[in-house]
């Protein structure tokens, strides 16, 4: 399974170090560069900047959400897949349609989902 | 000498140079001019004689004055021409002949010469006509004599006054009658003018003699107060008189208080008349016959209906303010009346134009025509017009009420008749026919006698009769002979009838039969008073609705709940008792129900007297008549208020709660995740990548048995939901590969978990080792509730895999199960590790108080 996100760039949002850590780690051995954001601003404007195939955003960042982020990313097409403690509910409406991760989650989980959002499947 | 001839002749020819011209002045002036000498001969004319007299200057020459002026002007003028040559100067007026023998007055001057002896040698004579002068200054006379004559006669006061001088030229004698004051007074002084002024008036006195100075004329009215007090009141027009040296104004005061008392009374009398047609709301009208032009005035326009525009008509548009059915009608009726003798004109007709209310208009109209007393054809026509809608229409409402009346009666049930003032019955209702089976006709007159029950005949005959002799009303039981039923009682109710003018008219009567009307009277008494008492015997409002939706009665305990009384509860007044919010949705519920005509139900506060608000439900049926149609709505409200505070309490508890679950899931499945994330880094120099995995699996089993407790509150799960969830991550490929059957059975949100991690140890074991390790083996997962119903007994049961070899006893699964399930819950597990496959059995108490839940549903 090594290298099935290769050359992939990843974004990841996460503001538990541990935890992004381990994401970026799951990407990594897939095969992606990853780049990691643990606060909204920071998150913001990399969504805005920087280059990605895909981004793995934490809905929470110390109280505060991520969906500018999310925005940022959907207008610039790319793919966002939103991991979270809150159930299917956490989410406003318009984004039901994005994949949604129930943490803690799998290392198949999140390669699984990366593939298909970025139609490797 | 030459030179004094010379000298002499340039003298003499000047002399008859002057004299030319003086010959030619005299000759231009329009007077005639002669010279007579003493011998009363004239010597020299000017051109005027000639012109006068038609003759030649020549052959005038010698005549003497009696000659040319004939014999009667000499003698007028003989006794100055004796004068004259005595040396006075003359002037006087005589006539003068024309040789047509025409006079003219003329004004004759003779201017005596004298000779160089001192003697008069002659006269001059002048001669100027004056008759025009003198006209006009006859006719002065006379118009003067006149004017005095008319100013004295009068009774305008005719003044002149000289403004320059502020004084009065003339003042008539009617002055004195008016002002009663002596005209001389005025004269000498003009303030006494301004002093017989009303005072108040005094100011617009001043305004007119300025605009009077102003050369401007004027008007004025104002009061005057005689000597003896009397005010009069005096009407006083001025204007400029032209051509005088100075300012002066002619004027002609009139005394003019009759005229305006006679002018107010009529006002007055107009008005009254206007006020008293308006009140009466009498229009008048007005036809000239002869010039075809009519006008109404605007109560008749209001009366007809008609615009303030259509006020004028003419003989040939009037009748289009008629109802066009009624204008023929109308039309020969008006015609009639002016016939000579004709009948008087009164008609009532129909408007065109309809009432207010749509309906039509009904109007009287009066006239009388006026006749030329020499032709006697008719001139005028004056009339009146008022509308009668309300008394056609009350009209209309009686003969309405009889016919309905007539009908009522027909179709009453009960026996109904009257008698006229005699006594005889002359009206019958149908009702008889039916019950006595006779025709009606039958009962006119004293045709009762035949149905009354022989013995009764009589005393009820004398009972009548002495009521009816006193006018007072009667009331009887009678029995009567039915064809059929044999005797019944009738109760027999009759009054006296009187018409509009108060005339006694017979009496009117009702009949009922008593026999079956007793008991159904006691029947409804009493069905009322225990309704009464079961209504006011409840807790709840009790109340009837019709199908209005108009509330005809609530029991007692609405009052007192309320504080309302019955007057201000019903019809409509029960909605103030409601609160606020829920008046629109109780009314809209309301009127919904009733349209529908189906169960009405609904939640709302009413306020009670103190203030509070108490929740009811309040729910209503329809009550039909026999046809199905709906004669009202039965209704009770009760009161729910402890029961809605307890609901609210447990919804806002359960939403808290729910709010708190979901935050520490959140927080539980967040702290899971950074152990799963600390564990990864501490297994990344581990070798074995299937430790991390294991360890993974496990820690995601645990939180997915979170998400379920968390769907439910942590009120527990179902055990469908738990099995599920703890396959889902291993059905992947092929869900065939799991068969799951049992029902729906809540289990405790420990249990739960306990199961979560038990069925997902054994998922794991299986896809290594056991049934799904292979490609053609299943597993079922089953499980019922014990007959006892007080546990579950589930089977986890592994087929066609590869035969099984090693024991899982060792493994943290089955140390997990085995704990969990046995020690902590109560609950047994058993596994065999049979050939064919693993089977795990695992029992467990079901919570006491859900162990009829497990009744129901099943899968």
């Amino acid at each position: 399974m090594t290298a099935i996100l290769a050359g992939c760039r990843a974004l990841v949002v996460e503001d538990e170090s541990a935890i992004a850590m381990m994401i970026e780690d799951m990407l990594i051995e897939a095969g992606c560069e990853v780049e990691v954001a643990s606060q909204l601003e920071q998150a913001v404007a990399l969504a805005g900047a920087g280059r990605f195939d895909l981004a793995v955003l934490d809905i929470n960042l110390h109280g505060r959400e991520s969906f500018e982020a999310a925005d940022l990313l959907t207008a610039r097409n790319v793919p966002v897949i939103f991991a979270s403690g809150y159930g299917q509910s956490g989410r406003p409406a318009r984004y039901q349609h994005l994949p949604m991760l129930q943490k803690p989650f799998a290392c198949e989980e999140l390669i699984s989902a990366a593939r298909t959002a970025l139609g490797r499947a | 000498v030459q030179r004094d001839v010379t000298a002499a002749r340039r003298a003499e020819a000047a002399a008859r140079e002057s004299d030319r011209h003086l010959r030619e002045l005299v000759d231009a002036l329009p007077m005639m001019i002669s010279y007579v000498g003493a011998d009363e001969r004239y010597q020299l004319f000017n051109a005027a004689y000639e012109r006068w007299f038609g003759r030649s200057a020549a052959s005038l020459v010698g005549l003497s004055l009696r000659e040319l002026l004939g014999e009667e002007a000499y003698a007028v003028r003989h006794d100055n021409i004796r004068a004259a040559l005595s040396g006075a100067e003359q002037r006087f007026v005589a006539f003068t002949p024309r040789p047509d023998g025409s006079r003219r007055q003329t004004e004759v001057r003779y201017l005596p010469r004298r000779g160089e002896n001192g003697a008069v040698a002659g006269f001059y004579v002048l001669v100027e006509d004056v008759t025009e002068q003198l006209q006009a200054e006859e006719r002065l006379r006379e118009s003067e004599a006149r004017f005095r004559q008319l100013a004295g006669a009068i009774d305008q006061v005719f003044y002149v006054t000289d403004l320059t001088r502020g004084q009065l030229v003339y003042l008539s004698p009617s002055f004195e009658r008016i002002w009663g004051i002596p005209g001389e007074v005025l004269m000498r002084d003009l303030s006494a003018f301004f002093e017989s002024v009303h005072p108040d008036d005094r100011a617009a006195l001043i305004a007119g003699k300025a605009a009077q100075e102003r050369g401007e004329p004027t008007e004025r009215e104002y009061r005057i107060v005689r000597p003896d007090g009397s005010i009069r009141q005096i009407r006083d027009r001025s204007f400029p008189v032209p051509g005088h040296v100075g300012m002066r104004a002619a004027g002609l005061a009139e005394d003019v208080t009759e005229q305006r008392r006679r002018e107010a009374a009529a006002r007055e009398q107009d008005h009254r008349l206007r006020l008293a047609t308006r009140v009466a709301r009498i229009g008048t009208w007005d036809l000239d016959l002869e010039t075809g032009q009519g006008q109404w005035d605007d109560v008749a326009l209001r009366v007809m209906g008609l615009e303030p525009a259509q006020s004028r008509y003419t003989a040939a548009s009037w009748l289009n303010a008629v109802h066009p059915d009624d204008r023929e009608r109308v039309r020969m009726a008006f015609a009639a009346a002016l016939q000579p003798d004709g009948p008087p004109y009164e008609i009532e007709c129909r408007g065109a134009s309809p009432a207010a209310d749509g309906g039509p208009r009904w109007i009287v109209s009066h006239g009388s025509v006026e006749t030329d007393p020499q032709t006697g054809r008719a001139r005028r026509a004056l009339g009146i017009v008022r509308d009668i809608t309300e008394r056609r229409r009350s009209e209309e409402r009686l003969r309405e009420s009889e016919e309905r009346f007539r009908v009522a009666a027909d179709s009453s049930p009960a026996l109904m008749w009257m008698c006229d003032a005699d006594g005889q019955v002359m009206f019958a209702n149908r009702q008889y026919r039916r019950f006595f089976g006779v025709d009606t006709d039958a009962m006119l007159g004293d045709g009762w006698r035949k149905i009354v029950h022989p013995e009764d005949v009589n005393s009820f005959h004398d009972a009548f009769r002495a009521s009816f002799a006193r006018r007072e009303a009667f009331h009887r039981t009678v029995r009567v002979l039915h064809p059929e039923l044999g005797v019944r009682w009738l109760n027999c109710d009759a009054s006296p009838r009187h018409g509009a003018n108060g005339a006694f008219l017979g009496y009117v009567g009702v009949n009922i039969d008593l026999t079956a009307a007793i008991v159904s009277a006691d029947a409804l008494r009493e069905s009322e008073a225990r309704f009464r008492t079961l209504a006011n015997g409840v807790p709840n409002f009790v109340w009837f609705g019709k199908p209005n939706g108009e509330i005809e009665y609530l029991n007692d305990r609405w009052f007192d709940y309320t504080g309302q009384s019955p007057d201000a509860a019903l019809p409509n007044g029960w909605v103030a008792a409601l609160h606020p919010d829920d008046v629109q949705p109780t009314l809209r519920a309301w009127a919904e129900a009733r349209e529908r005509g189906r169960l009405y139900e609904v939640e709302m506060r009413y306020r009670r007297a103190d203030g509070v608000f108490r929740w009811y439900v309040a729910r209503a049926e329809p009550m039909r008549a026999a046809d199905g149609g709906i004669v009202g709505w039965f209704g009770t409200s009760t009161d729910i208020h402890d029961r809605k505070e307890a609901e609210q309490t447990f919804e806002r508890l359960v939403t808290h709660q729910s709010l708190l679950i979901n935050e520490l899931n959140h927080r539980v499945k967040n702290t899971l995740a950074t152990v799963q994330a600390v564990a990864m880094q501490t297994f990344r120099d581990i070798e074995s990548q299937d430790a991390r995995r294991v360890f993974e699996s496990r820690l995601i089993a645990l939180a997915k048995a979170h998400d379920v407790l968390t769907r439910e509150n942590w009120q527990g799960a179902d055990l469908v939901a738990v099995v599920e969830e703890a396959i889902a991550p291993h059905r992947g490929i092929d869900p065939e590969r799991f068969c799951v059957a049992g029902p729906s059975v809540r289990v405790t949100p420990r249990m739960a978990l306990s199961l979560a991690m038990s069925l997902h140890e054994l998922a794991t074991n299986a896809v290594k080792y056991g049934a799904l390790s292979s490609s053609s083996g299943h597993v079922r997962i089953e499980w019922g509730v014990s007959d006892s119903r007080r546990s579950v007994v589930l089977t986890w049961c592994e087929e066609g895999g590869p035969p099984v070899a090693s024991p899982l006893h060792k493994g943290f699964g089955s140390r997990l199960i085995e704990r969990q399930l046995t020690r902590e819950l109560g609950g047994s597990a058993r596994m065999d590790f049979a050939p064919s496959g693993l089977i795990c059995r695992i029992e467990f108490p079901l919570p006491v108080e859900q162990e009829h839940e497990a009744k129901e549903g099943g899968r």
